[in-house]
């Protein structure tokens, strides 16, 4: 099987080549590393890779399979994670120059679990400086490039693992997101991205950004796939307390149809979309309503308020974490990261409790509509990925900077801790990709994964690549 | 309503070392957009307890 097959193959897909032994591990790590190789010159999507490492593991692998013993779910598949989990044979920076030469020892849980899963860690993927930030275009290693066009940003904070997996280098990648770090560069670089539920997965070893908000998930090419992740994934974790206290609801269920879910689709202010974006859009919701959802529209007030609370939140959280690298290194953070731990050290203890009681107030407004339907439905991104350097885009009849572009609408998973999932449905005007998202109640990560799985059983834009050449974006068709 | 001067007498107070002119102007201007924001905040909020962050599980919704 060639190498550029491989790299479009879903991790379920390619664990049935590696069980009946169409494939070796050795073979598969090979395939990534060969990808990695062409690709990360163009994208920059790593900050580490350990290919000697990987490929023992991955000769160890085979002969767990030769001697017929018993395989975990993610047996030699390998996996890239963002660099501010901590692992144990890495080094973890965060993509900051604070850390450079600063060595964490420990792992994060998530990465441990999904070792005893099988996989095998290949590399750290470059990430915004800290996750404080939505374009990837601040890091220590130099900003990531958008594989469906090397001119424009990957969006982040997890950008390097969006990079990752959209060019074929890896089937699946961990991210954080604390306010569409997941989703942002998922929707960006067309792949499919899960925040789950707030405590649902576990942080620790998680270098955090803002705790209220922080959550780790996986990135893939299939709904399917993160189910699997997600399960690997999620559990108590006797390091994380808050952890034990959401359960999921329900595991990945093949639908036949929709019949039966009503899906609410978010209008108003603070849900505006570029023309382009719109259109996709209202193609996907066809998709969904064709195939038997109800579609209802629903207004929900207060979004411009809840931006500007969550951002008052992170940046006292950050603020409060960051205040020894601050006295101690402050000239190592990139200034625009600088600027913003310089700003939330000034926040008052009333002005971080004031916005987490509109908190209250706003997300009982939203628990509140998920009693009438199953899930709610907006654009991931309103625009598709701006280009390097852009620091403003113009949509709607409104000009904004390309950070809060990226985040004005996947915040309000965060605000609320609700799972949210995003799925390739298409492309904008400029070739680059477009994210779905949809919104679910707490705990029904497996049932909004189950709705996405079943949008990709209806079209295949999520298995559309882009089709890189050294440096020359080429977009592939969708 | 923030200033540099405002800026500069916080962090005299606080202990923390002098920041540069340009990194000044942009600390001035997010602190600004942060009170915006905070004052965006309806007052029925203020009543409100911060309460846990953690979303409630359905069965602390139908016992509410």
């Amino acid at each position: 099987m060639s190498t550029h097959s491989l790299s479009t193959l879903t991790v379920s897909e390619l664990s049935t080549l590696l069980r009946r032994k169409q494939l070796t591990a050795e073979d598969l790590v090979r395939s990534s590393l060969a990808e990695i190789e062409r690709h990360q010159p163009t994208t920059n999507a790593f900050v580490a890779v350990d290919a000697d490492r990987a490929l023992e593991q991955a000769k160890l692998a085979d002969q767990a399979v030769a001697h017929g013993l018993s395989l975990g779910p993610l047996h030699g598949i390998p996996v890239a994670i963002k660099d501010n989990y901590l692992t144990a044979d890495l080094p973890t920076t965060a993509s900051s120059r604070v850390l450079k030469d600063r060595p964490l020892g420990g792992e994060a849980t998530s990465v441990a679990r999904l070792r005893e899963a099988g996989a095998i860690i290949i590399g750290k993927t470059n990430m915004h400086e800290w996750a404080y930030g939505a374009t990837n275009e601040v890091s220590a290693f130099g900003p990531t490039r958008n594989p469906w066009n090397t001119d424009h940003i990957t969006g982040g904070s997890s950008g390097g693992s969006g990079a990752a997996v959209a060019a074929g280098m890896v089937p699946v990648a961990l991210g954080s997101d604390t306010g569409g770090s997941i989703r942002i560069p998922s929707a960006a670089c067309g792949i499919t991205g899960i925040k789950p539920t707030l405590g649902v997965v576990s942080r620790h070893g998680v270098l955090p950004l803002s705790w209220s908000f922080d959550c780790a998930g996986p990135m893939g090419r299939s709904a399917e796939d993160l189910a699997l992740i997600l399960k690997i994934m999620s559990g108590p974790d006797v390091n994380v307390p808050a952890s034990a206290r959401v359960r999921l609801t329900e595991e990945l269920l093949p639908r036949r149809s929709l019949k039966g879910v009503r899906l609410g689709v978010l209008q108003g202010p603070g849900f505006e979309r570029a023309d382009d974006v719109d259109h996709t859009i209202q193609n996907a919701l066809s998709v969904l309503r064709e195939d038997g959802a109800e579609l209802v529209e629903i207004n929900l007030p207060g979004m411009s308020v809840g931006f500007g609370a969550w951002k008052v939140i992170m940046h006292a959280e950050a603020s409060a974490y960051h205040r020894p690298f601050l006295d101690e290194r402050a000239g190592d953070y990139a200034d625009s990261v600088r600027i913003q731990l310089e700003a939330g050290r000034c926040l008052s203890a009333t002005d971080y409790l004031a916005a987490q009681q509109y908190r209250a107030v706003f997300n009982r407004e939203v628990y509140d509509l998920l009693s009438s339907v199953s899930a709610l439905v907006t654009p991931t991104l309103p625009v598709t990925a701006p280009r390097l350097g852009q620091s403003r885009v113009t949509y709607g009849g409104r000009e904004i900077t390309s950070q809060d572009a990226m985040t004005c609408i996947t915040w309000l998973a965060n605000f609320t801790g609700l799972p949210a999932v995003t799925v390739p449905c298409g492309v904008g005007s400029n070739g680059l990709p477009v994210g779905l998202a949809l919104h679910g109640r707490v705990g029904a990560d497996y049932w909004l994964l189950d709705i996405a799985a079943r949008f990709q059983m209806l079209t295949d834009w999520h298995r559309s690549r882009p089709t890189l050449n050294n440096g020359v974006s080429d977009r592939g068709s969708p | 309503m923030w200033t540099k001067d405002r800026l500069k007498a916080l962090r005299d107070h606080s202990g923390w070392p002098p920041l540069d002119d340009d990194l000044s102007d942009a600390v001035v201007a997010l602190l600004n957009d942060l009170e915006r924001d905070l004052a965006a905040i309806p007052s029925a909020a203020w009543a409100e307890p911060a309460g846990s962050f953690l979303p409630p599980r359905d069965d602390e919704r139908a016992s509410a």
